[in-house]
């Protein structure tokens, strides 16, 4: 092996003064194995770096000496010391194992349930662990705090490396479930000024009846009442108690408004190598208003995916435009919001009535709408005792 | 006793002439001083005291540079001849 690296050469010496040279080699202190005398030549097998004395011993003896075979990679090696695209490429190749074995390419998360990947990916970006990260700069204990501390629901985070592919375990806090307080005394309460429509009654007295007046915070159902021999008791009030009242919303419309308007969408492909980004258009973009939206297309081998791929980069630009709207243009839109709010508000109630008054201010129209509406008005209020000294 | 010390001394520091014999295959001979004769049958070497010969077939040598050498081959019969 160790010969095959320095390279053997195997020589064929012929003189008179054969014996003499042969002694020479041995006192020149030269390593020659496999030496032979054969019909008066002399063979033997000497390292490289030996030939440059051994030659001038036979030059001194007058031997005429050949060189009859070299073996060795130094040899094979030496042949191709002018091919230097060989070495350039061993070069970078040696370079791209070292960039690829020393940066993280992968970050996976495993335990996660509630908390999106992306949020995480996302939090670890700014913590500073991100694809391309130099894996040995990184203080994975450190990050791990910090991980946590950024992420409330997270309980415990281990960030651990496999080659150039990160890991990061999270276990999620697991909320205490709510408590039911259904032993605890407690009065329903009008959350409302409401006349009532219906009620139900499940557990309590009732103060009130059907077509009563009631405020906001009059007791409705109450859990305090006293049994026929005068002990005052209490109990977790349950009842429903639907009522009729009024709400008074106001909508605004300006009649000039300032609105982002979006442009054609700009669309940049850009080279993942190895996490290594190369953009594969001529130009940067350069925006100041705009939205960001990115895919990536990794290019698959033997149905895995491998970490070189395309990144599709697609630019929304904005512009800030003042729009003038028109009265009529500006009741539709004032109408869409009514509507939207009914819908996002008024889901669990009976609209009975609304009504729209209409006020015309500078620069805007103003909706003043009053709703009357049928709904739950009730809700749990504790009953709070002094503790007795 | 002068040269009974010499001999001892020698002998210590490993100076004498020693011969090693592997079979008929292999034959080290060590503190060698010169080769006087060699070709693929017959070899003839110097030592301090005596001259070694070697009868055989396909003789070779090898040289590590130890001050002896590796004789390899079919050795066929070793003769030592004491200096007069």
């Amino acid at each position: 092996m160790f010969n095959n690296i320095r390279g053997v050469i195997r020589f064929r010496a012929s003189g008179t003064k054969l014996y003499s040279f042969m002694n020479a080699v041995r006192e020149s202190r030269i390593i020659c194995t496999a030496q032979e005398c054969r019909n008066d030549e002399y063979y033997g097998e000497i390292y490289t770096s030996s030939l440059k004395e051994i030659k001038k011993i036979a030059t001194k003896y007058n031997i005429d000496f050949k060189i009859e075979d070299k073996k060795g990679a130094i040899f094979r090696v030496k042949r191709y010391k002018y091919r230097f695209g060989i070495i350039i490429g061993m070069f970078i190749a040696i370079i791209f194992i070292f960039y690829i074995s020393n940066i993280a390419i992968t970050i996976e998360v495993t335990g996660n349930k509630e908390i999106s990947e992306e949020q995480i990916i996302s939090t670890l970006n700014d913590i500073g662990i991100s694809k391309g990260t130099f894996i040995p700069s990184i203080n994975f204990a450190l990050c791990e705090r910090k991980l946590k501390i950024s992420i409330d629901d997270l309980a415990w985070v281990g960030i651990r490396h496999s080659g150039n592919r990160i890991v990061v375990d999270v276990d999620e806090i697991v909320e205490q479930p709510e408590m039911v307080k259904s032993n605890l005394p407690s009065n329903i309460i009008s959350t409302r000024d409401a006349q009532i429509k219906s009620v139900k009654v499940y557990n309590g007295s009732l103060n009130y009846i059907v077509g009563d007046g009631v405020k906001s915070g009059d007791v409705l159902i109450s859990g305090i009442y006293t049994d026929p021999k005068g002990n005052i008791l209490t109990l977790h009030a349950i009842g429903e108690i639907i009522g009729i009242y009024q709400e008074k919303m106001v909508f605004e419309q300006m009649y000039e408004e300032e609105k982002r308007i979006s442009k054609e969408d700009i669309s940049r492909k850009t080279l993942d190598f190895f996490t290594l980004k190369i953009p594969l258009n001529i130009g940067n973009v350069e925006l100041t208003d705009y939205d960001y939206d990115e895919d990536i297309s990794y290019f698959m081998m033997a149905g895995k995916k491998i970490p070189i791929g395309i990144i599709h980069s697609t630019y929304t630009p904005y512009t800030k435009n003042i729009i003038n709207f028109s009265p009529e243009e500006a009741e539709i839109l004032i109408n869409k919001k009514i509507t939207m709010h009914e819908e996002n508000f008024y889901s669990n109630v009976i609209i009975i009535n609304k009504e729209i008054n209409k006020i015309h201010e500078e620069g805007k129209i103003k909706y003043e709408v009053i709703y009357t509406l049928e709904g739950d008005i009730g809700k749990n209020s504790e009953v709070l005792m002094k503790k007795i000294k | 006793m002068r040269d009974k010390i010499i001999e001892k001394g020698r002998s210590m520091l490993y100076l004498n002439t020693i011969i090693q014999i592997s079979d008929n295959k292999e034959v080290i001979i060590e503190n060698c001083k010169k080769i006087i004769e060699y070709n693929d049958i017959f070899l003839k070497v110097k030592t301090r005291n005596m001259t070694v010969q070697v009868w055989g077939h396909n003789l070779q040598i090898n040289d590590y540079n130890t001050g002896g050498i590796i004789i390899k081959g079919i050795i066929e019969s070793i003769e030592l001849i004491n200096k007069k």
